[in-house]
This record gives structure tokens, sequence and C-alpha cells, in this order.
């Protein structure tokens, strides 16, 4: 456990998933100080505003390529910091970087759009990230999929977890990050176990 | 944005941001990444530092981590992260690290977020 001198360790969720999934709302939902919108040329280490956008304030033309929300958790001396993706295809150069420290990550389907997902859950595989999928459920827009059937049209393992969630519910989006970190509890134990 | 008060503030921006690291662009001593958290110890540094310097610690009177304290001056992580790397070598901020996947929290901390997740109301 850290002293208390020293501030706490942060901790990476990312969370991906289709234009539209729902993931800005997910991470803003839990969010102790709202969403920070981390830009490209925040992320980049080329020179501001010299050789691009003359006359043009840049701060209203930045890109906003990733969500960042934060919880911190005093008592176990983390923060956990969830950085939403963002989904277009025009912005996945940026998912490397972003992912980058990453411990888990939620994969937000959006049953009306499943495929949208999947160069999510392909990223997070290729990378070995541990992850789940949080199933968003709309307002009057739930298509009725057994988990066993969202889990067969993802093609993903059997101990993926798959969970349900409203993402604009703060209770909701908690119960998932709560999934999420026994996910990775029981994936640590085998670790220990292991070596 | 810098600070410099004289010059109009479209021009404020204009700097490429190797000279407001006075022309580093990796923090040299240990490691300072984007998530690693920033916290000032005491009231800062005297008048004589670069303005960015003392923006950045003033961002971080509350833990705060490089890639927030960038996002919020509209400054590259890089840059926020020599600074901070140079602010903890004056001993004017700790920096924490974040956790990877080769540095997992223990189950103690993990048990502990656990239980401060569930406290959420």
């Amino acid at each position: 456990m850290p002293s208390h001198s020293q501030p706490p360790r942060a901790l990476k969720f990312i969370v991906v998933g289709g234009f539209g999934a729902g993931k800005t709302t997910f991470v803003e939902s839990v969010s102790e100080n709202g969403l920070a919108g981390l830009s490209e040329e925040v992320m980049s280490d080329r020179s501001i505003g010299v050789d691009d956008t003359s006359g043009i304030d840049s701060k209203r033309t930045t890109t906003v390529v990733a969500d960042i929300g934060r919880i911190t958790f005093e008592q176990a001396g983390v923060r956990l910091y969830l950085f939403g993706f963002p989904g277009q295809q025009r912005f996945w150069p940026h998912w490397p970087f972003l992912a980058e420290g990453a411990l888990g990550a939620i994969v937000l389907a959006d049953t009306r759009r499943l495929v949208d997902c999947f160069p999510g859950i392909d990223f997070v595989e290729e990378r070995r990230i541990p992850f789940l999928v949080a199933v968003n459920v709309f307002d009057g827009t739930l298509h009725r999929y057994t988990s066993a059937e969202i889990r067969a049209s993802l093609e993903i393992d059997p101990h993926v977890p798959i969970v349900l969630c409203d993402a604009r519910d703060a209770r909701s989006v908690r119960d998932v990050l709560i999934d999420l970190y026994a996910h990775l509890a029981a994936l640590s134990r085998m670790h220990v176990q292991a070596t | 944005m810098t600070g410099a008060n004289e010059m109009p503030s479209a021009e404020g921006d204009r700097i490429r941001p190797f000279v407001r690291s006075n022309g580093r662009t990796r923090p040299d001593d240990v490691e300072v990444e984007p998530l690693s958290i920033v916290e000032a110890i005491g009231s800062g540094p005297d008048v004589a530092t670069h303005p960015d310097e003392a923006q950045v610690h003033a961002s971080c009177r509350k833990p705060m981590s490089v890639i927030e304290i960038a996002t919020q001056h509209h400054l590259p992580v890089l840059v926020v992260a020599v600074i901070a790397a140079d602010l903890r070598k004056r001993k004017l901020v700790h920096v924490s690290k974040p956790y990877r996947m080769d540095d997992l929290p223990s189950m103690d901390v993990l048990e502990a977020v656990i239980a401060g997740l569930r406290a959420i109301p």
C-alpha cells in the first residue's frame, strides 16, 4: 500500500465498441469529474499551431480522440481511469497509443449493430487485454438475445464474461466495472498459481 | 497559455513544444508516463522558473495525471511529462507510477477497489 505522501496509482481500463454504442455515456456515468477530452494535438509531439491552422483558434478545431473519466479509491490508493475510444474507423490508428498500459477492457456492444464491436474485440484479443462484453440496453430498443446467442455470434471464448448494462445508469456501469475487476482478480489468481 | 502577457494571445501557442521543455523531448531521469499521477509538494517553483512549470505545478495541487494536465492546458503529453520529471527532480512534486500488466496491483489492492466500487451509490 502506498504511503500517505504518495499520490494514488493509476489503473487503466479502456472502453471500446462501435460508433454510437454509448461509450462516452458509459464513461461519464461513473466519472467523478466529468469527462476530459483527449485531443490529437495533446497526444502529438509535433509543434503546436506553427505549421497548421494559421489564424484559426486551435482549441475550436480540436478533434477529441478519447473521453477520459476517473474514479479515485482513497482507501486502495488507486485511481481508475476509463478511456472511451473513438469508434469511427478514421481514429483506429490512435488505438494502440490509447490502449498502452490498459489492464482491462470493456467491449460495449449495441445489439442493433452487433458487428460494430468486432474490431474492438479483435483489438483487445490481439493485445491480450483481459476483457468482458457489456451489452448496452438502450431504452425501448432492446433486441432480446440470450448471452449464448451473443457469444455465438461474436465468437468469443467461454471464459469471457457477457453482461447487460445501461450506460446511462451509474449503478449499472459500476456493476460492469466490478465484473471486470472480479475477472481480473480471477486471472491474477490463476497467474499466481501458474508461477 | 504561456503566460507571456506582452504577446497577443494567438501568438501564445506558437511555440514549439521542445522550446517549452528546454530542448528535451524525453523525461530524462525516471520514467514519467501519461498516467503517472503528479502531486505538488509545497507552494510551487519560484518566480524565475518557466511559466509552463508554474502552470503544471499549480495544476497538481490535488493529484492529477500527466495526460489530464496536458488536456487542461493544451500541451503535448510529452512536454508535461518532461516538466513533471524536472519538478520531481527538484522535489517539488511526487509522481506515482501507473499499474501495468507486469506490475499488477496486489490482491489486497484489487479487493479494496472492488469494495470502493460497491460503495458507489
